[in-house]
């Protein structure tokens, strides 16, 4: 558990016994944020990036993130490239497949406004934020690994702040 | 065999074609509409020519009139070929060779798709890469698109 640098406030050891407290916020909320498994999703040339990221030199295994090609088994889209209009049905369609809690990064900039794309185009969705919602947006054309797993962190800090309390 | 050779032998075979060389690409001839099929046929199937490969069709929209662009490569004879046809916009229809070549399937769907050129005798023409629901042609020079966003200058 490398990435839990301290205990929780809320484990306790009972004398004499070996039973750990906690509240179900801090546990559930490790458990997933240590474990992102992401689909396999790439559009167009971010996705590049993305296979790098997850590769030997950048390594994404070290935050627990492997990827699934099924979105069943999938926490997180990590949606890498360009949306076709064409795409975009079967984007949301993967999307809905995914179980709860199910979080996306708009990884580059076609994802988060359409990119190069912008202008003049006729063929590409102007941000994925139209059709899906989106968690944590990482910029760049293409964004860096270094990039991608900041966006990461970030949504770890996100997912920390789960509770089931205000869960609708 | 070069070019010249290649347009004798046709001219021969091809009396009532013209066979209108172009300027700006040494490998191309413009021939016309209704012969098109007729002279891919036999290029293909003529031993001396062998154009067995179709690299691919394209089109080009001018505003007043579409070209169609047809290359054609023999790996036996290594030698090619480039047709251009003319196509005038009240007539924007052409006789499919994908009977001949299985490559001009999806070539002629994307046309059709991009420039609303119609093949006929086509076993599936329908769109291959916009949404089936798509309308207008987009790749034409006066397509417009209602959600278009314009670049300022
Ligand atoms: S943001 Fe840039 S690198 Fe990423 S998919 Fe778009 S064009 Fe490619």
């Amino acid at each position: 558990m490398g990435i839990i640098e301290k205990t929780a406030p809320y484990i306790e050891k009972l004398p004499g016994g070996g039973i750990v407290l906690t509240t179900i916020d801090w546990f559930f909320n490790n458990a997933r944020k240590n474990s992102i498994w992401y689909m396999l999703f790439g559009l167009a040339c971010c996705a590049i990036e993305l296979m790098a990221t997850g590769a030997a030199r950048y390594d994404f295994d070290r935050f627990g993130m492997i990827f699934r090609s099924s979105p069943r088994q999938s926490d997180l889209m990590i949606v890498a490239g360009t949306i076709t209009l064409k795409m975009a049905p079967r984007v949301k369609l993967l999307y809905e497949q995914m179980p709860e809690p199910k979080y996306v990064i708009a990884m580059g900039g076609c994802a988060i406004n359409g990119g190069p794309f912008y202008y003049d185009n006729y063929s590409v969705l102007k941000g994925i934020d139209q059709v899906i919602p989106v968690d944590v947006y990482v910029p760049g054309c293409p964004p860096r690994p270094e990039a991608l797993m900041h966006g990461v962190l970030a949504l770890q800090e996100k997912i920390k702040k789960n509770t089931f309390k205000n869960k609708k | 065999m070069n070019l010249l050779e290649i347009l004798k032998l046709l001219k021969e075979n091809f009396p009532q074609e013209k066979f209108i060389e172009d300027s700006n690409n040494s490998e191309a001839v413009y021939v016309e509409e209704n012969n098109l099929y007729s002279l891919v046929k036999f290029i293909k199937e003529n031993q001396a020519l062998c154009f067995d490969y179709l690299i691919f069709i394209t089109a080009i929209d001018y505003k007043d009139y579409f070209e169609l662009v047809y290359y054609f490569y023999s790996y036996s004879k290594n030698h090619r070929l480039a047709l251009k046809v003319k196509l005038p916009l009240s007539n924007l229809q052409i006789k499919s060779i994908s009977n001949l070549y299985a490559t001009a399937d999806w070539n002629e769907r994307e046309i059709y798709d991009l420039f609303g050129i119609k093949f006929l005798n086509h076993p599936d023409l329908r769109r291959i890469l916009m949404p089936e629901d798509w309308e207008g042609y987009p790749l034409r020079k006066n397509y417009t698109y209602q959600n278009l966003i314009i670049k300022p200058d």
